[in-house]
């Protein structure tokens, strides 16, 4: 059954264009730390794992995710 | 003639007046020299930075979205280095990408004002995948009752409509796809035990 094969979730919900701007859209794609999770994780197809990746770098930029969580000095 | 997204960060100590005036001086520029349009601007408001940018801890986020020729960028952003008072700027291509979402500004508490529909297609968006796989889910009980979820008969469809939002991948993939599912709890009780430590 097609259910069992890892499809992406963005692709799953019709997303066509990730916005660096949507802060808890990119939460659910970055690690603890905030890493970029990867593709393993995060179950992206490949167009979408760019999109999420040139989007948490600009919502880095912008302050907007931080780019190390849970650094203390 | 190319349209673009810009998002401004302000010093947060700012007055409402001083950001207006400075908008309206930046975005001047923008339909003075040419055939320049604003086409939407849009005040998040105060909000906490993800880190200290200049030593402030908030900053006022504006976006606006515009379209110019890209010869007069250049211009435009020499404008925006010289201001002290703008912690940070981004000017990125805005074409066919989604306007904001509700979710981007909903920390800073700031006004809402534009881009209504816009707003609700993404509010859709956002809540479609927990709307519509609980669904699926009752639907393919149906079908299939053999399912592992066969032995809880009587009081199954309750549970599992509250626990629809998160766990229904859980509970279909269990077996097949167990990786993805321990490694996304991992995460999730790892971030929790972070922000219990700071």
């Amino acid at each position: 059954m097609a259910r069992f094969e890892k499809t992406c979730r963005l692709c799953d919900d019709g997303v066509s264009q990730l916005d660096y701007k949507d802060v808890d859209m990119l939460e659910r794609f970055i690690s603890d730390r905030g890493k970029i999770l990867p593709r393993r994780a995060t179950g992206c197809c490949s167009r979408h794992q760019r999109q999420l990746s040139q989007c948490v770098k600009r919502a880095r930029y912008l302050a907007l995710v931080p780019y190390i969580k849970g650094y203390q000095g | 003639m190319r349209d673009y997204e810009v998002v401004y960060i302000f010093n947060s100590e700012l007055e409402d007046e001083d950001v207006e005036s400075r908008l309206d001086s930046y975005h001047e520029r923008l339909t003075d020299d040419g055939s320049g349009e604003v086409t939407a601007v849009e005040d998040w408001g105060k909000r906490q930075l993800a880190y200290p940018i200049e030593d402030q801890e908030n900053g006022r986020y504006v976006v606006a979205q515009f379209s110019i020729e890209p010869e007069a960028l250049d211009e435009f952003e020499r404008v925006l280095k010289l201001d002290g008072d703008l912690l940070r700027h981004l000017v990125v291509l805005h074409e066919g990408e989604l306007p904001t979402p509700p979710s981007a500004r909903r920390p800073g508490a700031g006004p809402d004002e534009g881009d209504e529909e816009e707003e609700a297609e993404e509010a859709e968006e956002e809540t479609a995948g927990e709307a519509e796989e609980p669904e699926e889910e009752e639907d393919e009980e149906g079908e299939e009752p053999e399912d592992e979820s066969e032995s809880d008969e009587p009081g199954a469809d309750e549970e599992d409509e509250e626990e629809a939002d998160g766990d229904e991948e859980d509970e279909e993939e269990d077996e097949e796809a167990g990786e993805e599912d321990e490694d996304d709890e991992d995460e999730e009780e790892g971030s929790d035990d972070d922000e219990e430590k700071e």
